[in-house]
C-alpha cells in the first residue's frame, strides 16, 4: 500500500551518504585544503600558523597554530557527538574572534576535515585553556577510513536497510599535560596521501631542489622575474601550492607598499591625479594595513608567505586604476563591498593567473582569479580583458552565495548577483575607456611609425639615386599613376592614395616595387646597373616596411 | 625524555662542548673536508646542528642550504619543533619515524612485492610499507662522516638480544662501509640499568681480566683494584658499555675503534647519562687486538668525565657557549624572515 498521504509536510534532511562525502575532502587543489587549516588557526586567534610538508620527501605534514586551540568538548562534539560540520564558530551573534576581533571565516566546521584529502590518517594535540582557564590538553588519533565510489554505491543500493550511521573512520583521544609553550592547536600527519606526495615530487627534480630558494625574495623572483613563464603552472606543483595558497590566505602583500601590489612608479604624474586612482590607492594601502595590523603568519616549508601581486606585470604599459564600492541592503540583508581593477594597456597579465577578478570574504580569496570576470560576457573573448586584474573584499553578505567549498559560489544567490551586476557595470567604464585608451595608443604608433618610414623611405632614394630625386609622398588621385617621375626637378612623387588591390599592405609593397624600379630606371646608366639597383632598392625598401 | 628543555641542559652542553665539538674539529682536520655529512638524532631543539654550523663542522652551500645533515626523530610533535627551527636552512627531509624500526625493518608477507610507493586501503600495512620507504631511503643516505645516536631509548634495558635500540645501532657498521673512517657519538641512559645486562657488563669485564694482562695492570694501576664492584660505578659502567655495546657492535664488522672520550652527565632530572666519542677505521685485514687493548686501556685511565647538574650550572664558559648557540639559532631564523 502506498504510505504517501495525499497532503503531508515535514522536514527536508540530508543523508548520511552525503555528510559522509566530506570526510575524503572536497576541496579542488592542495593549496585550497591548506587554507581550510589556515582558515581554523585564524579564526583560533593565532599569530602564526606553521605548515609543513617534509620537502622534498613530503611523507610528513605537520599544522601548528599557537591559536586558543580546540577543547575537548568541541572535539567530541565533532567526532562524537553531532558529527562533522556542528560548528559553534559563530554562536548566537558571534562574529568576531575573542582576541584579536578578526572577522570570523569558519562557518560549519568541516575546515578541519581538510587534511583528509591530503593523508589518510592524522594526529591532533590541542592545548587550552578552559572556561576556568585552567590548562588542559589532549591528543587525537583519527584513521580515516577511504569510503570509495563502490561503498558508496552499496550504500545506495540498499537504502532499504537501516544504514543510518555511515562510518567514516575512528577515533581516540588521551589526555595529556597541558604545556604553554604549545598552547594551540596542532595536526600531524605520516600517513600522507600518495597521490599528494607523487604530485609534489614530480616538481623536484635535482635541479630544483638545488636551485629552489627558501628566501621570500628569490620566490617572487621565482614567480616574476622569469618571463618565459606565462603561468604558475610553469613553476611545477609545489611551487604553485606556495603561490596559491599565499595568494588565498588573509595575509599583507608582498613587499613595499609603494610597489607591491601596485607599483605606483609605472603611473605618471597625471595617473596620480584622478580621484579613483586616489580612492584605489588609498583603499589597498588601508588593507594592507589592516592585514599588517592583524599580525597573522602563515609559514609554510619555512617560508613566510605573503601575497605575490605585482602590477602591473609587464613593462611599456599604461596602467590605469579603479575603484569599485557598493554598500546597501540587498534581499534584506546588507551587502558591502570594496575593490580595485587595474589594467596594463595593451599587455595581458602574467602570470595568468592573476588576470581576472578575485572575490575576497573576509580577507580570503574564494576560488582564485576568476579570468570570466563572473561571466562577463561583453569583452571576455578579446584581448582586453587579459590586461585586467583585481581584487573586490566583501565585508559584509555574500556569504549565503558561499558553495561548501568555500572555493566557488551559488551564481543564483542574490547577492551574488549584485556584487556580479556591480562589477560587469564598473568593468563596463573600465573596458570603455582602454578600448579608447588602447586605440589611441595604437593611433599614434602608427603615426609615429610612418613618420619614421616617410623618412627612411626618402633618405634610401635620396642615397640611391645620389642626389639626383628626393621623395614626396602625396595624396593624389585613386586612379592617378603610382608613381610620378620629374626628372626636371629632380622629384619623384608616390601617391599614397594609390590602392591596385584595395589591400593595405599589399598595395604598400605594389607601391615599393614601382617606386624601385622608377629609381633604378631613372638613375642607372646601363641595364646591368639597373638591374642591380633595383634589387637593392627593394631590399631596403621591404627591410623598411616589413 | 622528550620534555627535557635542552636549551637549559648544561651538563648536556659540556659533553658538546668538550667531547663532541672538539672531537668533530679534530676529525674535519685529518679527514681534509670542508664540510661533513653529519647524521643526527637531535631533540627538538636542534642544538648540535647549530652548534656545527657556528663552528664551521657543517658548512652551507651557495643556495644557504645546509645539505648532507640528515635528522631522524621518531615524535611527530617533535618533527614539527624541528622543522620550525631548521627549515630553512635544513636541505634534506627530516626522517619522521623510530630509527630502530627503519633500521631494523624486515619485509613480511604482506609488504613483499609491494612498493613504499604504492596507496593501499589497510591502515596497518600502509605503516609498514611506510617504515619500509624510510629504510630505503637511510640505506640510500648512508655513510656519514659523522653520527650522533642520541635516541631515546636504553642500551641497557632490556637486555642486549631484546634491545632493538641495539639491534639498529650494530646495523650502523654494516650502512657505513662505503666509507674508511667516521666519528660516533652514542648516547644511552646508565640508570634504570636491567639487571642482566649488568651481569653482562661483569662478566666482559672479567672475560678482559683474563684474556688481557695489560688491561688488569691498568685497572691495579687506576683503581687499585680489579674487583667489579669496587670499581666506581660511573667507570665500570663506562668501559663495560665500551666493550660490550659499542666495540662489541663494530668489531664482526670490521672496524678498528678509538674512543676520544666517554662522559657521564647528569640530566636536568638528576638522572645519569653516559656519551661516548668514539672514532672507527677500517681495518686493514682483520680487526687488530692491540688497538682494542689499547682503546681500553685509554678508557681505564682517562676516561670517564663526570659533569654534575650543579657543577655545570656554574660553569660560564659552556653556558656563554650554549647562548651563543641559541643566539645563532635565532638569527638563523630570523634570516629568512621578508
Amino acid at each position: 500500500m502506498n504510505t504517501i498521504k495525499p497532503k503531508d509536510d515535514g522536514q527536508i534532511r540530508v543523508a548520511d551518504i552525503t555528510i559522509a562525502q566530506l570526510s575524503r575532502g572536497l576541496y579542488r587543489s592542495t593549496a585550497t585544503a591548506f587554507k581550510e587549516l589556515v582558515s581554523n588557526a585564524y579564526d583560533a586567534d593565532a599569530t602564526v600558523v606553521r605548515i609543513d610538508t617534509n620537502y622534498p620527501e613530503f611523507d610528513f605534514i605537520s599544522c601548528v597554530d599557537n591559536g586558543t586551540g580546540m577543547p575537548l568538548e568541541q572535539f567530541l562534539r565533532f567526532f562524537s557527538k553531532q558529527g562533522i560540520g556542528s560548528c559553534i564558530k559563530r554562536k548566537d551573534e558571534r562574529d568576531r574572534t575573542e582576541i584579536h576581533k578578526r572577522p570570523i571565516i569558519g562557518r560549519l566546521g568541516i575546515g578541519m576535515l581538510a587534511i583528509g584529502q591530503l593523508c589518510h590518517s592524522f594526529e591532533i594535540e590541542s592545548h587550552y585553556r578552559d572556561k576556568n582557564a585552567e590548562g588542559k590538553a589532549y591528543r587525537a588519533e583519527i584513521v580515516l577510513l577511504d569510503v570509495t565510489f563502490l561503498d558508496k554505491e552499496k550504500i545506495i543500493r540498499n537504502r532499504d536497510k537501516k544504514t543510518k550511521d555511515i562510518e567514516v573512520g575512528k577515533w581516540k583521544y588521551e589526555m595529556i599535560d597541558y604545556d604553554e609553550t604549545k598552547k594551540g592547536f596542532r595536526i600531524y600527519s605520516s600517513d600522507v596521501r600518495l597521490t599528494f606526495r607523487h604530485e609534489m615530487k614530480s616538481s623536484i627534480g635535482t635541479k630544483e631542489r638545488e636551485r629552489l630558494s627558501f628566501s621570500l625574495s628569490d620566490l617572487h623572483s621565482e614567480f616574476y622575474d622569469n618571463k618565459s613563464k606565462r603561468s604558475i603552472r610553469d613553476c611545477k606543483p609545489y611551487l604553485e601550492t606556495i603561490w596559491e595558497l599565499a595568494t588565498l590566505c588573509p595575509l599583507p602583500y608582498y613587499g613595499k607598499k609603494e610597489k607591491y601590489p601596485i607599483n605606483l612608479a609605472s603611473f605618471t604624474s597625471d595617473g596620480k591625479e584622478s580621484g579613483e586612482f586616489k580612492q584605489a590607492i588609498q583603499f589597498i594601502q588601508g588593507r594592507q594595513l589592516q592585514f599588517l595590523n592583524e599580525k597573522f603568519r602563515v609559514v609554510f616549508d619555512g617560508i613566510e608567505l605573503r601575497r605575490h601581486i605585482q602590477l602591473p606585470t609587464e613593462g611599456e604599459t599604461i596602467p590605469k586604476l579603479y575603484f569599485v564600492e557598493f554598500d546597501d541592503i540587498v534581499f534584506a540583508l546588507r551587502l558591502k563591498f570594496s575593490g580595485y581593477l587595474f589594467a596594463q594597456i595593451p599587455r595581458a597579465v602574467r602570470p595568468l593567473e592573476l588576470n581576472g577578478v578575485q572575490i575576497r570574504l573576509r580577507g580570503v580569496g574564494i576560488g582564485g582569479y576568476d579570468s570570466t570576470f563572473f561571466k562577463y560576457y561583453k569583452e571576455i573573448e578579446t584581448i582586453r580583458s587579459k590586461w585586467v586584474s583585481g581584487e573586490i573584499f566583501v565585508d559584509e553578505g555574500l556569504e549565503s552565495a558561499l558553495n561548501i567549498d568555500r572555493d566557488s559560489f551559488n551564481e543564483h544567490d542574490e547577492h551574488f548577483k549584485k556584487l556580479q551586476s556591480v562589477l560587469h557595470k564598473k568593468l563596463n567604464a573600465v573596458f570603455d575607456e582602454t578600448k579608447a585608451i588602447a586605440q589611441e595608443r595604437s593611433e599614434e604608433r602608427r603615426d609615429k611609425k610612418e613618420e619614421k618610414l616617410k623618412k627612411s623611405m626618402q633618405t634610401i632614394v635620396v642615397e640611391e639615386s645620389k642626389g639626383k630625386f628626393k621623395l614626396i609622398q602625396r595624396d593624389l588621385e585613386e586612379s592617378a599613376p603610382i608613381v610620378i617621375v620629374n626628372e626636371d626637378k629632380g622629384e619623384i612623387i608616390l601617391n599614397t592614395s594609390s590602392r591596385p588591390l584595395k589591400k593595405k599592405k599589399p598595395d604598400m609593397i605594389i607601391r615599393a616595387v614601382e617606386l624601385a624600379y622608377q629609381i633604378a630606371k631613372h638613375t642607372a646608366k646601363t641595364d646591368e646597373e639597373r638591374d642591380e639597383l633595383f634589387s637593392q632598392l627593394i631590399k631596403e625598401i621591404c627591410a623598411e616596411l616589413i | 625524555m622528550t620534555d627535557i628543555d635542552y636549551d637549559k641542559d648544561y651538563p648536556k652542553h659540556c659533553v658538546r662542548y668538550y667531547g663532541w665539538l672538539p672531537a668533530s674539529r679534530a676529525f674535519q682536520k685529518q679527514i681534509k673536508k670542508e664540510s661533513l655529512k653529519y647524521f643526527t638524532l637531535c631533540a627538538k631543539q636542534a642544538i648540535d646542528v647549530f652548534m656545527f654550523e657556528l663552528e664551521k663542522v657543517l658548512v652551507r652551500d651557495q643556495n644557504k642550504k645546509l645539505p648532507d645533515v640528515i635528522i631522524c626523530e621518531k615524535i611527530p610533535s617533535c618533527a614539527a619543533e624541528i622543522f620550525k627551527l631548521v627549515r630553512p636552512p635544513l636541505k634534506e627531509a627530516v626522517l619522521v619515524g623510530e630509527l630502530e624500526k627503519i633500521l631494523t625493518f624486515q619485509e613480511t608477507e604482506e609488504t613483499k612485492g609491494l612498493s613504499p610507493d604504492e596507496d593501499v586501503r589497510d591502515h596497518r600495512i600502509r605503516k609498514l610499507l611506510r617504515i619500509k620507504g624510510l629504510s630505503e631511503r637511510v640505506k640510500e643516505c648512508f655513510p656519514f662522516d659523522i653520527i650522533n645516536f642520541d635516541p631515546y631509548g636504553n642500551f641497557l634495558n632490556p637486555v642486549q638480544e631484546r634491545n632493538k635500540l641495539c639491534q639498529s645501532f650494530k646495523k650502523i657498521f654494516e650502512l657505513q662501509k662505503r666509507i674508511d673512517t667516521f666519528l660516533l657519538f652514542v648516547t644511552t641512559p646508565i640508570f634504570d640499568i636491567h639487571p642482566d645486562s649488568e651481569s653482562r657488563l661483569k662478566s666482559k669485564f672479567k672475560s678482559n681480566l683474563s684474556s688481557h694482562a695489560d688491561i688488569r695492570t691498568a685497572l691495579k694501576r687506576s683503581f687499585g683494584t680489579i674487583a667489579y664492584h669496587k670499581i666506581d660505578e660511573k667507570k665500570r659502567i663506562a668501559i663495560g658499555f665500551a666493550k660490550s655495546v659499542v666495540i662489541s657492535a663494530a668489531k664482526g664488522k670490521g672496524w678498528n675503534h678509538k674512543h676520544h672520550g666517554i662522559f657521564v652527565y647528569e640530566s636536568p632530572s638528576r638522572n645519569k647519562m653516559l656519551s661516548s666519542v668514539v672514532q672507527f677505521s677500517k681495518a686493514q685485514t682483520t680487526t687488530d687486538e692491540s688497538v682494542y687493548v689499547e682503546d681500553i686501556v685509554g678508557i681505564i685511565k682517562r676516561m670517564p668525565k663526570y659533569y654534575s647538574y650543579a657543577d655545570s650550572l656554574k660553569n660560564q664558559e659552556v653556558k656563554k657557549h650554549l647562548e651563543k648557540i641559541k643566539e645563532y639559532r635565532e638569527k638563523t631564523r630570523k634570516e629568512y624572515r621578508d
